[in-house]
């Protein structure tokens, strides 16, 4: 699980920006991959909040460290926020395909203007918060939608494979879904 | 009280605290980069290298096929390009032996000599970050090939950002169009015109609405025309005379009537994307003598 977190962390970075458009009819996009992220969302949602809020914070970490920019820890924080928040509301229940992807793509938009806020704050942009939602936030969301709808089916398949496996070790604290 | 004994609401108060500390006390400039940040920084550069490189080049691949077209009409102008490059090369080497030859007659000391001479030094693009807000990306050059923050980065085309964090053997690149008046930490760009070498201006903002960077505190007598080559005029003492930035698309009134301000059309394609190869930028005597 870290490993494939980890090699879709690095891929945002150096193999999809050539894949991917900067522009549509002559308007500018800026689509952020967030696969890893999609991962980890998964992971809260489906399988473990512990380990999903660990992989958060070392994802969001890593790439504030690479990034460094301005400041350091806004998508750690974001990140972390983002998927504790949607496992702790998903806790307990059995989730549907229509619910899970429903609060993936809601955690993007959210995350997004978390850490576009953020910057907000600390003054390091001021990009209009309709212009990034056109430009920025909806060409992500859109994508990695898709992205997250062309993995659920072998995630949930591989997920259930897991559970088996750990579930006999721990079946007093362990809940079928999140624990 | 009930409230304060819920340890999981404490810890995560907590957390919460210290992420936002954090990210208060890192804001801006810290000095020094420490040794477990350099470590990642080049381990995963180095990874990263190893799949955007080649990326780059299949994506390359078939670009060329969709240029194959083009190509014929791009060639027929660059012969006639060359001939123009033939007589002002002549031109140039007569009045730079005259140059030469005043400056030893004027007595120039040899760091005046070399202070307006730049070296480039080739630099691959390792990884790129498509964030809105943090428009940062990484090259394959550190500390050890003579790299130093605030350096400036130029592609082919013009001016495209400074250096801001340097590791071992790879360092980060923040874009010009990451430039902004109402930040603390980023600085504006004194600037000049090619064509109006008496001009002034300072380049602080980029309209992300336009794509265009924001060339204010321009005199009103100022003869700065639209059309002009806006380059740096080296006043700043960072970045050094003569980079090309981009060419000004319209001048009006600033917002009080007293300066003017300029839109500038960056020469440097500022959308991140089929970033290969830039050119980190520095000054003669500062590598002759480090």
């Amino acid at each position: 699980m870290w490993l494939v977190v980890c090699i879709l962390f690095l891929l945002e970075s150096s193999l999809m920006p050539w894949l991917l458009p900067t522009s549509v009819g002559g308007m500018q996009l800026n689509i952020t991959v967030h696969f890893a992220f999609v991962i980890i969302l998964y992971v809260g949602i489906y399988l473990n909040r512990r380990l999903a809020i660990g992989m958060a914070f070392a994802i969001g970490f890593m790439h504030d460290i690479l990034f460094y920019g301005h400041v350091l820890g806004a998508y750690t924080f974001s990140m972390c926020l983002t998927t504790y928040v949607i496992s702790m509301l998903l806790r307990d229940t059995h989730v549907s395909w229509y619910t899970g992807l429903g609060s993936i793509s809601l955690s993007i938009l959210v995350f997004d203007y978390l850490v576009f806020g953020l910057y907000t704050l600390f003054q390091i942009t001021s990009v209009s918060p309709w212009w990034y939602f056109v430009h920025a936030a909806l060409p992500t969301l859109i994508l990695n939608m898709i992205f997250a709808s062309a993995i659920y089916y072998p995630v949930i398949n591989i997920f259930a494979r897991i559970e088996k496996f750990v579930a006999p070790e721990e079946p007093d604290d362990y809940k079928v879904g999140n624990p | 009280m009930k409230l304060f004994s819920n340890k999981r609401l404490i810890i995560s108060l907590i957390s919460l605290i210290i992420l936002i500390a954090l990210m208060g006390v890192t804001l801006g400039n810290r000095g020094t980069v420490t040794w477990p940040e350099k470590m990642v920084q080049d381990t995963v550069a180095w990874v990263q290298g190893l799949i955007y490189k080649p990326a780059g080049y299949i994506a390359g691949f078939f670009e060329d096929i969709g240029n194959l077209s083009r190509l014929y009409e791009e060639n027929k102008t660059l012969k006639r390009t060359l001939s123009h490059y033939a007589r002002d090369t002549a031109r140039l080497n007569v009045l730079m032996a005259e140059n030469e030859r005043l400056k030893e007659a004027l007595r120039f000391t040899e760091r005046q000599k070399l202070s307006d001479k730049l070296v480039y030094q080739i630099a691959r693009v390792v990884a790129v970050n498509q964030d809105t807000s943090n428009n940062v990306f990484k090259i394959d050059l550190g500390e050890r090939d003579g790299i130093k923050p605030d350096l400036p980065v130029v592609t082919t085309d013009g001016l495209i950002g400074r250096v801001i964090r340097v590791s071992e053997f790879s360092s980060n690149v923040l874009m010009l169009k990451d430039i902004n008046d109402q930040s603390l930490n980023s600085r504006g760009i004194s600037v000049t015109s090619l064509e109006h070498p008496d001009s002034f201006g300072v380049i602080e903002a980029y309209d992300h609405e336009t794509g265009y960077l924001i060339m204010s505190k321009i005199k009103q007598e100022d003869p700065l025309q639209v059309g002009d080559t806006i380059v740096t005029s080296g006043l700043g003492e960072v970045y050094p005379a003569g980079l090309i930035i981009g060419t000004v698309v319209s001048r009006q009134e600033g917002s009080f009537g007293i300066t003017h301000v300029a839109e500038i059309k960056p020469a440097a394609d500022m959308s991140m994307s089929g970033l290969r190869e830039v050119f980190v930028v520095q000054n003669a005597w500062d590598v002759a003598e480090p």
